[in-house]
């Protein structure tokens, strides 16, 4: 078997478009499941028993199963319930409550370690809880914690890859797609390989940018 | 005059661009005690980490008993001398006493319990019998460093090498392991001690040597090193330690 | 639906498809941790070009997507179209790679006092590593290595896309015949659900022991 560079300049417009799909599906089930994971992660701070342990199941439950289960789970199961999702919001809807119960967790440690005597002054600068969290408290967790969020986006980025099971037009589907119709494996599976391994390269670029940015923004946001 | 036991003859020694030993050279008798001071960096750990071979050197020749040091008989001849580390460097995963009884007995081949019988006297000795089964971080900075030399002595060497063993102690501990190695210095043992203490280097030492940039200085007994230093370096020196 | 219609479920999802998981996991993880032992070793000694090829190699595994892996290594690489071959060669590159930046984590973690000290006591390059490093290294990593474990197990879920029947192929065919995927999909979480969290928690309870023993490790105290 040989890489056919004839079969890839007949067929990249699939891949082409796969690319554009997966890179929208990462951006916003990126932002859906920070956002998402970090409202999961503010509620746990309100320490109210009952709701903290929904919180905690659905985050073992999130972390525990596979992305895959939980997609057919919503994709099949949820039409069974009467809710009828189109294969996009199913697709970001998985993929946020899998990679949110992740970054609630990680959310979550950066809060914890956020000292005491934070929590002490802003109470004694008369905030209350919610302001707490939300002037002195999150922006600290959340910057102490973006290293670990960078490292996630890249998950978020080979999550979309099994999205190919419901048939969205993705990456993979797209190496799928020429493999079917041209029985060149290589070709269609190693530009696919090859895609993903440049977009990754890429998270990690502008990853260690935003890295960057919040290391020294710190001093000047917050001072 | 008693025999050498280690001898050094224009050790040289270069980290990059920068060299850390200038062509020292060295005449250590057995039963013979030396200190060495000098300041931070002026490759005094190095030199006696080329002893038993956990620096190379670039040139120069060591000897020791006779036998001249290469890359192919270092692990032989660290079998006859001990060294005792400023950090340290207990095995963590080991209890008090399988950190001393692991080498006499799986690198020695020593019989198990000639060896946790001598090595029991030992623990005796620095006054730490009833710890030999706890693990090292439940003990004391002191009595870790005290460990450690049970650990040394425990193969039994002709030279005990010490690099700073004091100098990452709380002040309260560093009597107990000076004293241990008072001991030792009494009953006979080659030792060659890389510390601040000057006070043990007065009253233990057969002689001091001041190491700076690379070199020995001077090397003097006692007497002779504090009350009439040749060197204005070392002069220097003992002036900023001995008036802290 | 009833009772019985509900065992039968578990049943076939329990002998069909967690039994298959099951058999994929050992082998998997067995080689997995192979390579990871001698990528990892061989990574810390930093032979030349050695060091830099199996660079590349962690980091394309961790940039290409599992289940596009499973795909090459069924349609590309020589394993006979065989579903459960391609399967643990995909998972075996994949976690592989991991395992061998936590092995080489693990290994360049240890003080290099130990190293000295080893080497203090007589010991030769081979003795300091099988009694003073590699004790100490397997320790210190021993949690992450069952946190790789419970990702491995996740991640045989993937395997059916290529026709490996294990529990989630299962479950898929089952939804298909009896149009029920509300339970079926449920149960086949919980079986993954139990498994991983009880490793979880042996991971949990290895790491709190382990620090235990390890607490101090090449201490400096006394440094104010």
């Amino acid at each position: 078997m040989h890489f056919e560079f004839h079969v890839l300049a007949k067929h990249y417009p699939v891949l082409l478009k796969g690319l554009v799909v997966t890179i929208e599906y990462t951006l916003i089930c990126l932002v859906t499941s920070l956002c998402f994971g970090t409202f999961i992660a503010i509620l746990r701070t309100f320490r109210i028993r009952l709701l903290d342990f929904l919180l905690i199941a659905y985050i073992n439950i999130g972390r525990e199963v596979p992305l895959l289960v939980q997609l057919y789970f919503i994709f099949f199961g949820l039409p069974a319930l009467g809710i009828s999702l189109s294969t996009p919001v199913a697709a970001v809807l998985a993929i946020t409550l899998n990679e949110g119960a992740f970054i609630a967790e990680i959310v979550r440690g950066g809060i914890q370690s956020i000292s005491r005597g934070q929590w002490e002054a802003a109470r004694s600068v008369s905030m209350n809880r919610v302001q707490a969290v939300r002037h002195i408290i999150l922006p600290q967790a959340l910057n102490k914690v973006i290293p670990s969020l960078v490292g996630h986006t890249s998950y978020i980025l080979k999550d979309t890859a099994i999205l190919t099971v419901i048939a969205v037009d993705e990456i993979t589907s797209a190496a799928g797609y020429i493999n079917d119709m041209t029985l060149s494996s290589l070709t269609a599976f190693g530009s696919a390989a090859a895609m993903y391994v440049a977009l990754f390269w890429v998270l990690q670029h502008v990853g260690s940018r935003v890295e960057r940015a919040f290391r020294y923004g710190e001093v000047l946001k917050w001072t | 005059m008693a025999d050498v036991i280690i001898s050094v003859d224009q050790l040289v020694k270069r980290f990059g661009a920068l060299t850390v030993l200038d062509r020292v050279s060295f005449e250590l008798h057995r039963q013979e005690v030396v200190v060495i001071c000098g300041p931070s960096g002026s490759g005094k750990s190095t030199f006696i980490r080329c002893l038993n071979g956990l620096e190379a050197s670039d040139a120069g020749t060591i000897r020791f008993n006779g036998t001249v040091v290469t890359r192919k008989n270092f692990h032989e001849i660290r079998k006859h001398i001990g060294m005792v580390f400023q950090a340290f460097n207990l095995f963590p995963h080991l209890t008090v006493l399988e950190n001393a009884t692991i080498s006499p007995i799986k690198i020695l081949n020593r019989p198990k319990d000639e060896v946790i019988r001598e090595v029991t006297a030992l623990f005796e000795m620095v006054g730490l019998s009833d710890k030999i089964h706890f693990r090292p971080y439940q003990l004391s900075g002191g009595q870790q460093q005290r460990v450690a030399i049970v650990r040394a002595l425990a193969l039994k060497p002709d030279l005990l090498l010490f690099d700073e063993p004091t100098s990452a102690l709380d002040p309260e501990m560093i009597k107990g392991v000076l004293d241990v190695m008072r001991d030792l210095a009494k009953n006979g043992m080659t030792m060659i001690v890389v510390t601040h203490e000057m006070g043990f280097a007065k009253e233990v030492a057969d002689r001091i040597a001041f190491f700076n940039k690379g070199n020995f200085v001077e090397i003097k007994e006692p007497r002779g090193f504090f009350e009439n230093p040749e060197n204005e370096e070392t002069r220097r020196f003992l002036g900023q330690i001995l008036h802290p | 639906m009833d009772l019985t219609w509900h065992w039968n479920i578990l049943r076939i999802l329990f002998l069909k498809g967690f039994i298959p998981t099951v058999k994929l996991v050992p082998i998997a993880m067995f080689l997995a941790l192979l390579v990871g032992v001698v990528g990892g070793s061989l990574r810390v000694l930093r032979i030349p070009v050695l060091n830099h090829l199996l660079g590349i190699y962690a980091y394309v595994m961790r940039g290409v997507p599992t289940i596009l892996l499973m795909f090459i290594c069924y349609f590309v690489l020589p394993t006979g179209r065989n579903p459960m071959n391609a399967a643990i060669l995909a998972l075996v590159l994949s976690n592989g790679a991991y395992m061998m930046e936590i092995v080489r984590g693990g290994l360049e973690a240890i003080d290099r006092g130990q190293h000295d000290a080893a080497k203090a006591v007589a010991m030769n390059f081979w003795q300091s590593i099988r009694y003073i490093i590699l004790p100490q290294a397997v320790l210190l990593v021993l949690p992450a290595l069952v946190g790789q474990l419970v990702l491995l197990i996740k991640v045989t879920a993937l395997a059916s896309v290529i026709g490996y029947v294990e529990l989630t192929k299962m479950a898929l065919n089952l939804n298909g015949s009896t149009m029920s995927p509300l339970p079926i999909f449920f149960y086949s979480g919980c079986f993954y659900f139990v498994v991983c969290h009880s490793l979880k928690w042996v991971a949990d309870r290895c790491e709190r022991i382990t620090k235990e023993r390890i607490m101090g490790k090449a201490p400096i105290h006394g440094l104010a």
